[in-house]
């Protein structure tokens, strides 16, 4: 039986005294992300780079909240985070933090970024 | 650090869940209608859990959530769920989402996202893939 499943890995850490968990989905059409200091998965958003129609090439990000507060700080999170990665498929990014200082986003990016390099995009 | 040890389970009758310290993750497949469907079921440690069933092309079309409920004493027998994005077995995911909040007794946050072909859309399948899943729910009862 072919069992071919999402790619998927999980890691936990400490970051700013909280326990801090991960989980990424490496599905097809989406990256599925998760990070969470509350053991939910909290607030989620969708990004998406789109068509330039300009010549300018400069990219057009497309960030749609589809759970909890739609506030600039998770918009700005998620696409710096979508940047980093540089993506080629959309980014499904649930995330339950405690603070949203730049020190501790900071943190949480480097986390994610130290555990994405396991996964083959 | 990864703390993750993935199971790819293809057998019919045991399904081994991953343990990690807080988010754990099982994985587990059915033959249904000569196709295989694969299921995914993330557990968050606080009462929330992303359900995937799909196939080998492992793509996520659409997505659903229903909330736990508010108050045991709540005298209305109605979830509360809502579909997140797609369009694509979206209504399915939202009513299977319901389905598992009432199974599990309205505690958890459950997210489902059914990935099919679209020539699958048949009730018989659809009931199968449901069975596989509270099947599951039912030989690991402790986990959930």
């Amino acid at each position: 039986m072919d069992s071919r499943f999402p790619q998927t890995i999980t890691a936990q850490t400490t970051l700013n005294n909280y326990v801090t968990d991960l989980v990424i989905s490496n599905f097809s059409n989406k990256l599925f992300i998760s990070v969470t200091q509350f053991g939910k998965i909290g607030s989620l958003v969708l990004v998406r780079r789109d068509v330039n129609l300009n010549e300018d090439s400069s990219p057009v990000y497309s960030i749609k909240s589809l759970l909890g507060k739609d506030q600039a700080e998770y918009h700005i999170l998620a696409r710096h985070l979508y940047e980093r990665l540089q993506l080629k498929k959309q980014l499904l990014f649930g995330f339950a933090l405690h603070s949203f200082a730049k020190k501790d986003l900071e943190s949480i990016e480097e986390f994610i970024c130290s555990n994405i390099k396991q996964i083959n995009q | 650090m990864n703390n993750s040890e993935l199971v790819n389970n293809s057998s019919s009758t045991i399904d081994q869940p991953t343990i990690t310290n807080g988010i754990k993750i099982t994985e587990f497949s059915r033959r249904i209608a000569d196709q295989s469907i694969l299921y995914q079921i993330i557990r968050y440690p606080d009462r929330c859990l992303f359900i995937w069933i799909g196939t080998t092309s492992c793509d996520i079309s659409n997505l659903a959530m229903t909330m736990p409920k508010l108050s045991s004493s709540s005298s209305s027998n109605e979830f509360l769920g809502t579909t997140l994005f797609g369009t694509d077995f979206y209504e399915q995911s939202l009513s299977l989402s319901k389905k598992v909040a009432r199974r599990l007794g309205g505690q958890k946050q459950v997210f489902v996202s059914l990935n099919l072909p679209n020539d699958s859309d048949n009730e018989m399948l659809l009931g199968e893939i449901e069975q596989g899943l509270f099947e599951h729910i039912r030989q690991n009862e402790q986990v959930y």
